[in-house]
């Protein structure tokens, strides 16, 4: 549960300006979708929320720490990415699994939280298998699925319905809102 | 109606495209070239002494002996003794370039692959600027420094000689595949509670298995083969590698030419034995990065 509040951040390369003075308040449990042209930042300002580049200036608050400075792996934060970035040489149970993992969860605990990600995504029975061996739609699945198994303070998805053809894109442009049921539900800032 | 325009099509296929067999007997010649000497090697080292020797040759042993092969690898006769001592020098030696090679490899190419640093392109053609001599160049000023560095004699002369020869080419190897490994893996790697450390160990460590592989082989290679820096930094009997070792079948008077064979083929035995098994990810290392995926 966590507001998200960005205040003037810049990101410049060089002399351009990549994101110019930024501000936004994303509130607890608020849907936001970042709309533009392509090349306007909107995948830059993602970056600088996940702290995968480092800004120029600005602050970037979750809930009421300053995570600034902190890496991204100790922001809370989760984010799907364009291309889902699925770690192509692990199964899917292991996708899953690995934020668990690096957070030192017991095998049992990994266990039951997989399943339980795995059961709501309807992705059961495709555990076994590597990413390669699944359509667009189920690595789509796979990659939300990854960001789910560990409730996160923030979900940031970058354009994550891009590489799924039309049909898909409807019917999984109302899953992402109903995913989270209710109590995971935080700030979310999507990148349509 | 389809008879008329199937005749000349037909006619068309079998038209002999002259390159084209100039290209086959290209090859064939080019295989000849290259497997002649090595059949011919094998085919001396299960001859004896005499029929080695004898002219006309004899193209197809009359009797075919594997006692030159016994000879070698008998630990306890002194022809013995000294080849499997030569053998192990020169498994050690190589041995222990392969793995520091990896060892200092793996992150200078992941450094060039994913971090921008001042000079970075400078340092990145630099690495190239030893292979761009002939390496006997580099014979005497290394000599002279391995001797005031009191390594002459020792095998950590030629570990050292062959890592800058095999540096820079593994480092060129390794940065395209790392190139070719997309940057959002280790970006959801960090996101999901990995330090960058344990991003590039467990996400892109693996993905990289077959350019580590293929770098590994090359080392291993470049230094089992290498012969002039061996030659020249060890006069010991007892500390040299293969290619100086097998010299000594040469004396003054007579050359066992069988025992040479027989030693030369032993020696290639690792290297092929290598290829063989590894070369699926020799050719993908070589042709990674060619297309865009």
């Amino acid at each position: 549960m966590a507001q998200v509040v960005l205040k003037d951040i810049v990101k410049t390369y060089g002399s351009l300006y990549a994101v110019n003075n930024v501000s936004l308040t994303v509130e607890d449990g608020e849907f936001v979708a970042l709309v533009g042209p392509s090349g306007c930042g909107k995948t830059t300002t993602l970056n600088l929320v996940a702290g995968l580049l480092p800004m120029t200036d600005g602050d970037v608050m979750i809930g009421d720490r300053n995570v600034t400075d902190l890496d991204p792996k100790d922001r809370d934060i989760a984010m799907v990415f364009q291309n889902y970035a699925l770690y192509p040489n692990k199964t899917v149970y292991k996708n899953l699994a690995f934020p668990l993992q690096m957070r030192k969860l017991s095998k049992a605990e990994i266990d039951v939280k997989v399943m339980d990600a795995a059961k709501v995504l309807d992705i059961v029975h495709l555990l076994q298998r590597k990413p390669r061996e699944l359509s667009g739609g189920q690595q789509q699945r796979v990659a939300l699925g990854r960001a789910l198994v560990r409730d996160p303070q923030v979900f940031l998805m970058d354009e994550p319905l891009s590489n799924l053809d039309a049909k898909l894109r409807v019917q999984m442009r109302t899953e992402p809102k109903t995913l989270p049921s209710g109590s995971q539900g935080d700030g979310d800032l999507r990148h349509p | 109606m389809s008879m008329v325009s199937a005749a000349p099509s037909r006619r068309r296929r079998v038209k002999i495209d002259p390159w084209r067999w100039v290209g086959r007997f290209f090859l064939l010649f080019l295989l000849t070239f290259t497997v002649l000497p090595m059949l011919w090697m094998v085919l001396t080292s299960i001859k004896s002494q005499f029929a080695a020797m004898q002219y006309p040759p004899q193209w197809w042993p009359a009797e075919p002996t594997l006692q030159n092969y016994a000879k070698l690898l008998d630990p306890n006769g002194s022809t013995g003794q000294e080849f499997l001592r030569y053998f192990w020098n020169s498994f050690y030696v190589s041995m222990v370039t392969t793995i520091l090679g990896v060892i200092v490899a793996v992150p200078a190419a992941y450094a060039f692959s994913r971090f921008t640093f001042p000079g970075r392109t400078f340092l990145f053609f630099s690495v190239l600027l030893r292979n761009m001599f002939p390496s006997v160049v580099f014979l005497m000023p290394l000599f002279l420094l391995m001797r005031w560095m009191g390594l002459v004699n020792t095998h950590g002369s030629l570990i050292l000689t062959y890592l800058t020869f095999g540096l820079p080419l593994s480092i060129w190897l390794l940065k395209g595949f790392f190139d070719n490994i997309p940057i959002q893996l280790e970006q959801a790697a960090r996101i999901d509670g990995a330090t960058r450390f344990q991003a590039f160990f467990f996400i892109v460590m693996p993905l990289s298995t077959p350019g580590i592989i293929a770098t590994s082989i090359f080392s291993f290679i470049g230094a089992w083969n290498e012969y002039v820096y061996a030659y020249t930094f060890l006069s010991k009997q007892d500390s040299m590698t293969l290619p100086v070792g097998i010299q000594r079948f040469f004396t003054e008077f007579a050359t066992d030419w069988p025992g040479l064979m027989a030693a030369t083929f032993l020696m290639s035995v690792p290297v092929v034995v290598l290829f063989l098994v590894l070369q699926k990810y020799f050719v993908r290392a070589l042709t990674e990065g060619a297309v865009k995926h």
